[in-house]
C-alpha cells in the first residue's frame, strides 16, 4: 500500500473515531437525564466501546485530525444517530482486506447494531 | 433510403432523464468489485433493519447465499489443487450451511416452508452475477502477478466480510425471535418447546457419566 493510501485510511479511521467520541458523549449526556435502568446507558457504553475499537485499529503514533467532513454542519448539532450513520458510511471505503484491518469487519457489525438500537430508542 | 432515427432517440432520452423512472439496461454493468461492495451494503442494511419476524425468511435463504458465495470463491482464478488452507473458512461455512439446509428440509422443522427474505435473495443473485463474470473473464487474469494476487485476496476477504455481516443479521433475527417467543410464553403461561436439533457450531455438551465426577 502506498503512503498516500495509508494516510487516507488512518484519516478515515480518525474521523470515524471522532464521530463516535462525539456520539458517545451525546448519548451519555442523555443517559444522565434518564432513569438508572434506561437502555441509553447500554447504548452509550456500546458507542464508547465502538470508539475504542476504531481507535485501536490505528497506529499508536497516529494523531487524530480535527473532523471537518461537512463544514456547513456543526458536529455538535447532529444527533447520535446521525453521527453513527456518518461513521458507518465512512467505514464502507475502508480496505478491510488488509491484515492490520482484520478487526474492521467487527467494527462494521457493531456500528450497524448500534444504529439499529438507536433507531429502536427513537433517535 | 435512410430512416430518420431522431424521434426514437428522443424517446430514449426522455426515459433516461425522467427522474421518476429507472431506465432498464440490457445487462449488469457492475464490476465484480462493485458487486461485492453491493453485497456488503445489502448486509449492512439488513443488519440495521432486522427484526424477529425476519428470522424464518432469512434462515430459509441463508444456505443458498452461502452456496453462491462458495461458487464465487471457487471460480476465482489461482485456486491451488487439492486441499488448500486458504479455503478452510468457506469450506467450514458451507458445511454448516449444508447442515442447516438438510434440517430445513424436514417438514416438521422450524421455520418450515415459506418465503425467502428478498434481501437475502438479492445478495444471492448479486453473488451469482459476480460468479458469471469471473467465469467469463477470469481466464484473462494473470493471477501470478502480485497486483492480481492482491486483488484476488481482497475479493476473498470481501466475500467473507459480506457473509460475516449477513450471518450476524441472521443471528440478531433468531435471537429476537427467541425473545419474542419467551415473552409470548410468559403472557400466555405456556412453556416454550425447545428445539430437538442443535446448531452444528454448538454441539450439545455431553452429560457426565454417573460416577465420573470428583469423589472428593
Amino acid at each position: 500500500m502506498t503512503t498516500a493510501a495509508a494516510d487516507e485510511t488512518w484519516e478515515r479511521l480518525g474521523a470515524i473515531a471522532q464521530l463516535l467520541h462525539r456520539a458517545s458523549s451525546e448519548v451519555w449526556s442523555a443517559a444522565d437525564q434518564a432513569a438508572p435502568d434506561s437502555p441509553l446507558h447500554d447504548l452509550g457504553l456500546g458507542v464508547y466501546l465502538a470508539h475504542s475499537q476504531a481507535s485501536a485499529l490505528m497506529p499508536e503514533d497516529h494523531v487524530l485530525p480535527e473532523v471537518d467532513l461537512e463544514p456547513e454542519v456543526d458536529l455538535h448539532e447532529r444527533t447520535a444517530l446521525q453521527l453513527l450513520t456518518e461513521a458507518e458510511k465512512l467505514t464502507r471505503a475502508l480496505p478491510l482486506h488488509r491484515p492490520d484491518l482484520v478487526a474492521g469487519s467487527q467494527l462494521v457489525v457493531d456500528l450497524c447494531d448500534l444504529i439499529r438500537e438507536a433507531r429502536g430508542l427513537g433517535y | 433510403m435512410a430512416t430518420d432515427l431522431r424521434p426514437a432517440y428522443a424517446e430514449i432520452d426522455e426515459e433516461l432523464f425522467d427522474v421518476d423512472q429507472i431506465p432498464r439496461t440490457s445487462r449488469d454493468l457492475r464490476s465484480v468489485g462493485e458487486m461485492l461492495f453491493d453485497v456488503d451494503y445489502l448486509g449492512r442494511q439488513l443488519l440495521m433493519d432486522v427484526a424477529g419476524d425476519d428470522a424464518g425468511p432469512l434462515l430459509r435463504g441463508w444456505p443458498t447465499t452461502v452456496a453462491t458465495a462458495e461458487d464465487l470463491w471457487a471460480a476465482l482464478p489461482g485456486r491451488r489443487p487439492g486441499v488448500d488452507e486458504r479455503d478452510r473458512p468457506i469450506t467450514r461455512l458451507s458445511a454448516q450451511a449444508a447442515t442447516i439446509e438438510s434440517s430445513l428440509a424436514n417438514p416438521r422443522a422450524w421455520p418450515g416452508q415459506g418465503p425467502i427474505d428478498p434481501r437475502m435473495s438479492q445478495m444471492a443473485e448479486t453473488l451469482i452475477s459476480a460468479t458469471s463474470l469471473v467465469r467469463r473473464y477470469g481466464g484473462e487474469i494473470r493471477h501470478e502477478r502480485t497486483e492480481a494476487h492482491r486483488d484476488l485476496e481482497a475479493a476473498r476477504t470481501r466475500i467473507m466480510h459480506g457473509l460475516y455481516v449477513t450471518a450476524h443479521a441472521l443471528n440478531v433475527a433468531l435471537h429476537e425471535h427467541g425473545r419474542e417467543r419467551v415473552k409470548d410464553a410468559r403472557v400466555t403461561g405456556r412453556r416454550v418447546n425447545l428445539a430437538q436439533h442443535h446448531s452444528p457450531s454448538t454441539p450439545p455438551t455431553p452429560s457426565p457419566r454417573p460416577g465420573s465426577g470428583s469423589t472428593g
